[in-house]
Parts: C-alpha cells; structure tokens; sequence
C-alpha cells in the first residue's frame, strides 16, 4: 500500500483553543478515505492543512513523499483538487464556466487551453450529470445542483487527490448515493485517493474504503468500515450510546438508540 | 487594553479644548445662565463662543458615528457613510445653487436649504431602492449616483460663478465655529431622537445582519426595516450638514474604530460608534482650536478630520474584522453573444470619435468642418479627445477590476487613494513652488500617486489582507489628502481655484504627447488585464477556491492593485481625478449583460470611453467657448443610463 499523506506531530491552535493537537497519520494512496467525528472535532481543520490552506502549528505533513510546503502552487494543484465546505456564491457564471476553471492549473493565467481541457471538462459535466444544466447560471440552480457543478470543477481538474468537505450536505438521499458512486467510481476505476468528511456514519462506512475518526482534535481511530461499526467503538468516537444492526445482505448500519 | 483609547482621547479632547480657552479665562468661568448684557467680553466669547464649541463638536462627532453605524449595518456594507447616500452631496449642491441663482432666500439662513437639498437627493435614492426592497447594493448604487450628479453639478456652478462662493467651500469643511446655544440645542434633540430611533432599531437589525432570508422567515419586515433606519441615518446626517456643514469622514470611521475596538454585534456598534465619533470629532477640534487659535475660521474642522482619522484608521486596520458586502438582489442580465455588443461598442466608438472631429460649434449654428478647417482643428481637437477617451477607458478598467477584486460595487479607482495621493502632490507642488511649470506639476502628481500606491500595496501584502481591508486602507489615504486639499481651497487664493479646475477634471490642456502615451497605456494595459483576465474569473470565488486552483493569492491580488492603480495614476495625472466613470462604467457593464470577466473589463473599458468623449463635447459645446468640467457631463450622461437599467429590469 502506498502511502498518500505521511502526517507527523500535526497540530493547529488559534489564540485561545487548541483545534489539532499532535496527530500522527498515514493515508492511503488510492482510496476512499472517510473522516469523521462530532461537530468541533478537527475534521475540516485536518482537511485545511491537508489542502494547504492554512499552515500547521507544528509538525509536518508529507504529500506523495514530499513535504507539503516544498510544492510548487500549480503543480501541487495538478494532484491535489479541494472542495471547500461553504461554497461562495458564483455569481453570474455558468455551470460550464465553472468546471472550466478546474483547468486553470493545467494552462495557467496565460496557456491556450486544447482539446484535451474540453474533453476534461465535458467529461467532469457528464460525470455530475449536468448535461442538462451546463448552460444553466450557478447562482439560479438549487443547492444540491449548484454543489455538484463544483464537484464538476474538482473533477474536471483531473487531480489525483480529492479532498472533499461534506460534499454531499445539500443533496437529497439520491443524488446523495449517486454523488459518493461517482467517487467510488471516480477511485476505483482511475486509482485516484479522495478524503472526503462525511457526517452520515452509515454512507461513510458504505461508501469508503478506509475511515479516519477524530474526537476533540484527536484521532480516535483509524481501519475499515467493520472496525467502525461496533457500538463500543461509536461510544468512544461520538460519546452516544448507538446501535449496530445488520442488513440482509450483511453490512451493517449504524443508529442512535 | 486597546478600549483604553477611549478614555485617553476623552482627556485630550477636554485637554486641548481647556488649553484653547486659557485667553479668555483672565475672569474665570461664566456661570449659566449666562446673560449677555452681564458678562464681560471675554465671557461671552466663552459663553457664546468657545463653550457651545466644544459640546457641538461632541454632538457632530456622535450623530455622524450613529449615522454611519446605521447605514454601515443596513447597508452591509464597511465603506458605507452619509455620503454614499447622496444627501451631503444634495444638501452642498441646493446651497450653492441658491447662493448662485437666488441669494436672496438665504436670508432665512442655511438650514432649510441645506435640509432641502439633502431630503430631495434622499428621495430619489429611496425611489430607486423601493423598487427593490432597499436591497443594499441597489441603494448603494442610487446613492452613489446622485452623490456623484449633485456634487459635479455644485462644482461646475462653483467654477463658473466662483467668486461668490468661497464662503461655501469653508461651510463645505464643516466649520464649527459657534455664536450662540441654537445649533447645539437642536443637534442634542435630534441625538435624543436617533437614540431613541437606534435603540428600537438595534434589534431588528441584528436579526436582518443574518442574512435577509432568515430574518424574513423570522417575522421581519425586511423592507420595512431598511428603509426606517436609511431613513433614521440620513436625518441624522442631513442635520449635521444643515447646521456645521459637510464633516468628512467621522461617519465612516467611528464604525470602523468601534468594530476595531471589539465592538461585534449591530448593538454594540450602534453605542460604540457615536462616542468613537464623538471623541474623534473634538480631538480634532482641539487640535484645530490649539494650532489655528481662536480665530480658525479658514480651518474648518471637518475638514481636517481626515488628517487624524486616516492614520488612525490605516493603524487599526489589521484589528478590523470586515463583512462582507452582499451579493447582488437578483440576478443580473447576461448577454448570450457578449462579442457581438463589444464590437458594436467598439465601432461605436470610432464612429464617434471621427464625428465629433468633424463636428464644429460656429458663432451662429452648427458645422462640419472643412478640409481646410480641419488641418487647423486637427492638432488641437485630436489630443484632447483621444486623451479623454483614454482616460475614460483607464479609469473605467481600474474600476471593473477593483469591483470584481473586492467583489464591492461600491469600490471605484478613487478608494484606491491613487487619486487623493496624485492630488495631494499636485497641490503641493503649486503651493510650495512659485511657478510651476507643467511638467513640474504632472511629476508631483505621479510621486504622490506612486507614494499612495505604494502604500496601498504594502497594506496588501500585510499578513491576513483582504479586500474589505485593501478599501479601507485607501478610503483612509484618500480622505487624508481630501483633508489636505479642503484646506488649500479654504484659503481661497487663485491656487486654490486652479486645485479645484483640475479635480473636476480638463483634457484641454493635454499634448500631443500626452494623449499618444494615454492611449497607448490604454491598450497596454487592456492586454495586460485581458492576460489575467483567468486570475480575475477565479478571485471573486474567495481565497480557499483561489489558492486549491494553484494561484498564489497574495501576486495575484498585488497584480491587480498595481495594474489598477497604473491605470488610475496615469488617467489621474493627465486628465484630473475623474473616479465616477470608473465607478459607473462597471455597473453599466455589468447591467448591460457582460458577465464574464474578460468582457465585463472590455465591456466596462469601451463605455468608459464612450462616455468621456460624450463627456468631452459636451463640456466643450454646452457653453461655447468657455469650457466646462468633464465630471458634470460623464455623470449627466451616465447616472439617468445606469438608473434606467437599474430600474428597468423586473423585481
């Protein structure tokens, strides 16, 4: 297996509180990799610093076997594509405009882009299943709409990291399972390794390959799915007594008693 | 720590205000109340006089805070002020019109004209908003043009008749020089009345800080709200103005210092704001008071509140935790084939350009010129269009890039403080030297427009900068030279007369040369911005979206700023300071349907040309021979086009 992200003695603190502290971490390269936890426990700040959007306290966080900092701007975007948690209002672009700019770290500020940026960005609307859409304003469409025209824009980057904060927040249930396919699918059949915060246990132990639990800036535990999805364990993580029940075909599901 | 600044400034105002009245104060106090016929001169210089003074500049100080707190919150907006709204511009116009065209009303004194003007100007914003809830970019945009419309106006009727109106320029600064209890008594009463208005206020306005949908779903009257307290702000102010004059700055600062203070909530800003105004506004009387003595006159204080305000603002900017503005009500129009209305626009502008070559004013009509007439014009005419047209473009582009930079459609080239530093060096040079020559003048005024630009951009590279902080910073550089300049006019002299033609903006003067650099900058620079045209599509998305696209956010917002203030400096130096066609332009563009960012600055470029060689006939033709100002004939052109498309479109 190889390693994605080498994370030594990470910690982050802002004046006052301490929101990361000493987590010690190795990701895996091509997979799904769910990270969860209670509201507060550190799990977008661990995506931040992972995406390089903000700079660690201390320690240090080890990309592809090279540090963090030591990659150039663009280059580190050609691999590393992140979806931030609240999306800013795109205003008056189009769902087409929007994939678009994932190709920014391929032709730069001034490179002509070809056709192999089309194909990408036709690939990435067809992939959102936004076909219908594509001409379609981003500030007119619903909120599960508008996030996967930017889940398009992470896709038509083309980067082999995803790095996804709770992208499925406004979906109803079936684009819900139909977003975590396409990055199941998008992992399996490319080998690309995606992060992605999920706070619904159930699609996080049914959609990932691997499972990262934080608790209060801490990592509480790190396997498979089966290993999550115990009782005790869940106690320890959420601090709420749940129940594991099976479904008919044997995974389990998780629910709060 | 910092909140101790409060009581400190409190000390020195009572400080410098005691220390001012020592002259008169052989005899000791005057005791209330006060009796003219009793008192000894001295005491009723201070009865009267000095006394009233010092309690005015803590009553000004306080209604402008409460008012700028007011329209800062509704508005949502860190550079909104009294006179975003237009009603300082309203109130200054109505009395220089009077003053101009019937002198003999203002025998019944200033305050219902000022009153009048102020309240016409706030009807017509507030006509425009009600179309769309008094959503806050629609009245920031309103305000912004009549402001502009009425203050071109007063300017062009101050230059054609100036004698008469130096008097003016001195109530423009805000002088606050007293004889008598009048004024401060009706002042306290309209404080007691904005207290009271702003207490009820503070809670439907910290439910409508949310976000206007919530507050809707949470029982409010949104519009009802918006529209009371603009309402409430504006009578504030338009008091003020009414009774000392226009006081620059107080009302966009104390929100500011409060919010720096650690003032959070809209509760919290609205007390906080009136005693950091309050407390602002008598420093600087006091300082007023200890270096131009008694006899400050030729000082107004309101005007200098810049001189200490713009530091300290620029000293507390990096403790200021700005909002950010609102996005647009609804969705703007968007052009399907935006190519087809830019070549339009183009040839549009050609067309013009060589009509109005042609084109000549003879004593007795209209003619074309012939060829032989045309060789002759040709040298002349030919510069000073094409250097309007050129500045118009430059400005315009500036504009479109610093609105979509700090995604703020209040931001225009002039709040880069590019122009305020030009300014600055300009009137320096002509006060400091005897005879300057022109070429000494334009070179003060790029020094001063480098020096401003140099140290905008400093501000930017500063830990944690973000746009909100970079307008501010050039909200306090420019009101700082603004200070300075309402100075030198105040003193009256021919020097002052030629500050005030080149603020309002001339192309008659410009070379051969001059022209051909200007255009050629023109399109230097339009290609510069078309090449990060792709950096400007992503930096409205916000600093997280920036930096995962692999753009580093700190050069590209420097890029901008540079690219921007190049554009102003030069349009600035050569033409004069004209920023409305750099705020109007964008708005225009982006009404007109350009939305994509490459268009909306070729777009927001072309109109901007368009409008200044418009502009430039007219100022020449309207009243042949003499020339008018620029500014009066862009914002007469482009405020009725822009309130049009802004109420055209359906709510």
């Amino acid at each position: 297996m190889t390693t994605l992200y080498d994370i030594q003695n990470l910690s982050f603190t802002v004046p006052g509180r301490t929101l990361l502290d000493d987590v010690k971490l190795s990701v895996p390269a091509g997979k799904v990799t769910g990270l969860i936890g209670h509201n507060g426990s550190g799990k977008s700040t661990l995506l931040k610093l992972l995406a390089r959007q903000i700079t660690p306290t201390s320690g240090t966080i080890a990309f592809h076997g090279q540090a963090l900092p030591d990659w150039n701007a663009r280059k580190l975007a050609r691999r590393l594509a992140y979806l931030p948690q609240h999306l800013p209002p795109a205003e008056g672009l189009l769902v087409r405009e929007l994939a678009a700019l994932g190709r920014y770290p391929w032709h730069g500020p001034l490179g002509r882009p070809g056709p192999e940026d089309q194909n990408a960005i036709d690939a990435a609307v067809t992939a959102c299943g936004l076909d219908g859409l594509a001409d379609r304003r981003v500030d007119t469409l619903s909120g599960g709409e508008a996030q996967r025209a930017w889940l398009a824009m992470l896709i038509a980057q083309e980067a082999d990291c995803l790095l996804l904060d709770e992208p499925i927040s406004a979906l109803d249930i079936v684009h819900q399972v139909e977003v975590l396919n396409l990055v199941h699918k998008l992992s399996r059949d490319s080998g690309r390794s995606i992060i992605v915060v999920l706070h619904d246990l159930n699609m996080a132990a049914r959609f990932c390959d691997h499972i990262v639990a934080l608790r209060g800036g801490t990592v509480a535990m790190q396997g498979t799915p089966p290993d999550l999805m115990n009782p005790t364990q869940l106690q320890s993580i959420y601090g709420a007594n749940m129940e594991v029940l099976s479904r008919a075909d044997g995974t389990p599901i998780a629910h709060p008693n | 720590m910092k909140i101790a600044i409060l009581p400190l400034s409190f000390l020195l105002a009572v400080g410098l205000w005691l220390a001012a009245a020592q002259p008169w104060l052989t005899g000791g106090w005057p005791l209330p109340p006060f009796d003219a016929t009793q008192l000894s001169f001295d005491h009723i210089l201070l009865a009267y006089g000095h006394m009233p003074r010092g309690i005015i500049a803590l009553l000004v100080g306080a209604l402008l805070g409460l008012s700028g707190a007011l329209l800062q919150i509704v508005l949502r907006n860190p550079i909104a002020d009294p006179s975003t709204l237009g009603i300082s511009a309203g109130a200054q116009l109505a009395l220089v019109a009077v003053t101009v065209l019937a002198p003999e009303w203002l025998a019944w004194g200033r305050w219902p004209i000022a009153m009048f003007g102020a309240m016409a100007a706030l009807t017509i914003v507030m006509g425009i908003g009600a179309a769309r809830a008094f959503h806050p970019v629609t009245m920031v945009i309103a305000g912004m043009l009549v402001a502009l419309f009425a203050s071109s106006f007063a300017a062009a009727l101050t230059l054609a008749q100036g004698q008469y109106l130096f008097s003016l320029v001195v109530w423009n600064g805000g002088s606050l020089v007293q004889t008598g209890w009048g004024p401060t008594l009706t002042l306290i009463v309209a404080l007691f009345v904005g207290g009271i208005g702003a207490a009820l206020l503070a809670r439907p306005l910290s439910v409508l800080g949310v976000a206007s949908e919530t507050a809707r779903s949470l029982g409010l009257n949104v519009a009802w709200v918006r529209g009371l307290a603009v309402l409430l702000a504006c009578g504030l102010a338009a008091s003020v103005s009414a009774t000392v004059g226009l006081v620059a700055f107080v009302g966009l600062a104390a929100p500011a210092i409060a919010r720096a203070l650690g003032a959070r909530k809209p509760a919290q800003v609205l007390w906080m704001a009136p005693i950091a105004g309050a407390l602002l506004l008598s420093v600087c009387d006091g300082l007023v008071l200890t270096i131009a003595g008694a006899g400050g006159e030729m000082f107004p204080t309101g005007a200098v509140t810049g001189l200490i305000g713009g530091p300290l603002l620029l000293w507390l900017l990096p403790r200021l935790r700005a909002t950010p503005p609102p996005a647009h009500s609804d969705a703007l129009p968007r052009r399907k084939r935006p190519a087809v209305m830019l070549w339009a626009l183009a040839v549009f502008s050609i067309v013009l350009l060589v009509i109005l070559v042609m084109v000549g004013r003879l004593p007795d009509g209209w003619a074309l010129l012939d060829r032989e007439s045309l060789a002759l014009f040709l040298p002349n005419r030919l510069p000073r269009l094409i250097g309007a047209a050129s500045a118009g473009g430059l400005l315009a582009l500036s504009g479109a890039i610093l609105q979509r930079l700090t995604a703020n459609p209040l931001a225009s080239p002039e709040v880069l403080g590019v122009s305020g530093g030009a300014a600055m060096g300009y009137a320096g040079l002509l006060f400091l030297t005897a005879a300057p020559t022109a070429f000494q003048l334009t070179l003060g005024a790029t020094v001063g427009g480098a020096l401003a630009l140099a140290l905008i951009t400093l501000c930017v590279l500063g830990r944690n900068a973000r746009p909100e902080r970079l307008l501010l910073a050039g909200v306090a550089v420019s009101s700082l030279a603004a200070s300075v300049l309402s100075l030198l006019m105040a003193a009256g002299t021919m020097k002052s007369f030629a500050i005030l033609a080149w603020l309002s903006g001339s192309a008659s003067a410009l070379t051969g040369t001059g022209a051909a650099a200007l255009a050629g900058l023109l399109v230097g620079l339009t290609i510069g911005a078309l090449f990060l045209g792709r950096w400007l599509a992503i930096l409205p998305l916000g600093p997280e979206v920036v930096r995962a696209l692999g753009i580093p956010v700190r050069l590209a917002t420097v890029a901008m700023v540079l690219l921007a203030g190049l554009a102003t400096g030069a349009a600035t130096i050569l033409v004069g300071p004209l920023s409305f066609v750099g705020l109007m332009a964008p708005h225009l563009a982006r009404h007109l349907g350009f939305a994509r960012a490459t268009d909306h600055l070729l777009g927001s470029m072309l109109i901007g040309v368009l409008l200044m060689l418009a502009a430039d006939f007219g100022a020449r033709m309207a009243s042949f021979p003499y020339d008018l100002p620029l500014g009066l004939f862009a914002s007469l052109l482009g405020a009725p086009w822009l309130i049009w498309l802004l109420l055209r479109r359906p709510a």
